[in-house]
């Protein structure tokens, strides 16, 4: 299509906006992560006269941040490894079976939106601790609390997402899969699933954003042996120096971004795809 | 016009019933037998379990908190803490010192999330007509736009609190290079809103980009193409097919954005620590001072809670009344 001068032009100029938006403050973080300590304190200099890679070296034995790196990657894993199938086990339920408190199930789960975090975390602390001591397993300050947490905090948008996008799927497949014999689960299973793997990467993708993440209930919930990279973080501009090592922050900021803006890069499209059909319809 | 869909039914019987009848005929029978309603059951109860564990029974435990009085004092005792039935309530609503300030902050919030939610919106949607429109390079916008969603949310508050330092980038630019503006302090006074509301756009319209992308993505091509055969411009495009197209998308992002952002703690809790300035003092800070600073648990919670309510009474049941969300994700 030809477009005409107005429209190029002006789209020309949006899209350069939006551009500049997004890469400023990345560019300003990554600037200062090459910047070394002594040239931050004064004002910022969009063209620093010293560049080093110290920051990024420095970071690992500055903090125990390897280790958050990995608690970091188990919980994420666990995390969407669980969440994943729950969700598409109750999504499948919701868009194929109609039962009584089907709606107030859906309306359920999107309510619990509605709560901000510190409105409950102290009683879901100490309901932890009580099943601490009823079960005799460690659940607070372990990553098994964590993943608990945060697979719950995964799963509304997953169902709300999944079922939407189960329901707009033609049931004629399945059928078929049910007159050769195979029960309604398993046809769903071995016939739908395989074809739409592009909306489990969508809510998987919302997951592993989620739990790499979050800081607040990570930040109750883990011991220094179990913390994860977003409480490193605060633990890095939280550190008690006289200057602000501005340097050594954004070149943690940077590794902890790193997996996941690559990670996501890869699945883009095929989480674009997932979101299409049907999905998320009011 | 009318799309004629590929033939893809694997049945080996055609239907001989229109789709639209045997739907009609399928929901009529309430039936359920006694297996499907145990599979039924397998299927549900791990998100069931999830969910009861970790939201619905902590709620209500908050909400059961908000009648009782737990501070420093009765901290050890949570669930023995004394009934005091609606004392917190009429606390913060009678005594001017503490009603006053969570109102303020609750008011300052409510105008922070419509602003972030809409210039989101706004932008989000903008960019994704003209990307769509961009005969090449629209997998580079794609990708790149996208990068803000994923950056975790504390790494771009810290990265956006050094940004608005004193001798930061933001007075680098406006002041020094550009001379636009005298040298301003972002993260005190009036500048503290707009620093803010910067960095939560940032933070969200990625988000927005991102799932009217998912919405428009499957928008027939042949629609464009009638559309151009008639003469229809760009504009017309925009306005015929892409935006009500992504509508029913859009609507619904818009309160789930509204509830996060109003819920988010870590933007504001980074830019400004434990003392904000009043003017971005936003609802979930003020309660975090109100909690775990002062030690005044239920009436956080109380203070929450009505919020919760004020909140759901005058927009979100509006709202989900207006845009008819919570019908059946089936019809």
């Amino acid at each position: 299509m030809n477009d005409t001068l107005l429209f190029r032009s002006l789209r020309a100029l949006v899209l350069t906006a939006c551009c500049v938006f997004v890469v400023a403050p990345l560019f300003v973080a990554v600037l200062t992560s090459l910047t070394p300590l002594t040239d931050i304190s004064t004002s910022f200099a969009w063209l620093p006269k010293h560049l080093t890679l110290a920051a990024f070296t420095q970071i690992w034995s500055y903090i125990p941040f390897s280790t958050y790196f990995i608690n970091s990657l188990i919980v994420t894993a666990f995390t969407v490894g669980i969440a994943v199938p729950i969700g598409v086990a109750a999504s499948f339920a919701v868009s194929r079976y109609r039962f009584r408190g089907r709606r107030t199930f859906l309306t359920g789960v999107l309510s619990t939106q509605l709560f901000p975090g510190i409105f409950f975390f102290i009683p879901l602390y100490l309901i932890f601790i009580k099943l601490q001591s009823i079960l005799g397993l460690q659940i607070v300050g372990s990553r098994i609390g964590l993943i608990i947490v945060y697979v719950s905090f995964a799963l509304p948008l997953c169902i709300w997402v999944l079922s939407g996008y189960f329901a707009a799927i033609p049931r004629d497949i399945e059928q078929a899969g049910m007159i050769d014999g195979l029960s309604e689960v398993s046809s769903f299973v071995r016939l739908v699933l395989p074809s739409n793997i592009g909306a489990i990467i969508a809510v998987a993708t919302f997951a592993v954003v989620l739990s790499w993440s979050e800081v607040l209930f990570a930040s109750v919930m883990t011991t220094s042996q179990t913390e994860t990279l977003a409480i490193a973080l605060s633990d890095v501009v939280a550190q008690p120096t006289d200057v602000i090592h501005w340097n050594l922050i954004m070149a943690a900021s940077i590794y902890a971004s790193v997996p996941i803006v690559v990670a996501f890069s890869f699945v883009q499209r095929r989480f674009v795809q997932g979101l299409s059909m049907g999905a998320i319809k009011g | 016009m009318k799309v004629i869909a590929p033939e893809k039914s694997l049945s080996p019987t055609p239907p001989a019933v229109p789709l639209e009848a045997g739907r009609r005929r399928e929901k009529r029978i309430p039936s359920s037998p006694a297996y499907r309603r145990n599979i039924l059951w397998v299927l549900l109860v791990p998100a069931l379990l999830a969910e009861f564990l970790v939201y619905i029974v902590p709620i209500l435990a908050g909400i059961y908190t908000s009648f009782t009085d737990v501070n420093q004092f009765t901290l050890r005792s949570w669930f023995t803490a004394p009934f005091v039935w609606f004392e917190n309530f009429w606390y913060i609503v009678g005594t001017r010192a503490i009603g006053e300030p969570i109102v303020k902050s609750f008011i300052t919030s409510v105008v922070y999330v419509v602003i972030v939610v809409v210039i989101s919106m706004f932008i989000g949607t903008t960019a994704l007509i003209f990307v769509r429109s961009l005969p090449r390079r629209q997998k580079f916008f794609q990708v790149l736009f996208v990068i803000p969603y994923t950056v975790p949310v504390y790494a771009a508050a810290v990265t956006w609190a050094f940004v608005f330092q004193g001798n930061g980038a933001m007075n680098t630019l406006f002041h020094s290079d550009l001379h636009l503006m005298k040298s301003t302090l972002w993260l005190e006074g009036d500048p503290a809103f707009i620093s803010l509301v910067i960095a939560s756009v940032w933070h969200t319209w990625p988000f927005v980009f991102l799932m009217m992308l998912g919405a428009s993505s499957n928008i027939p091509t042949e629609l464009y193409e009638a559309l151009r055969v008639d003469g229809g411009g760009r504009w017309q495009e925009a306005r015929n097919i892409t935006l009500p197209f992504v509508s029913p998308t859009a609507r619904i992002l818009a309160l789930l954005l509204f509830m996060w952002t109003f819920n988010d703690f870590v933007t504001p809790f980074v830019f400004f620590g434990e003392i904000p300035p009043s003017t971005a003092n936003l609802f979930p800070l003020d309660i975090y001072t109100t909690t775990f600073v002062n030690f005044a648990f239920s009436v956080g919670t109380a203070a929450s809670l009505l919020a919760i309510l004020v909140l759901s009474v005058t927009i979100v049941l509006p709202y989900a009344k207006i845009t008819r969300f919570g019908a059946d994700t089936n019809e």
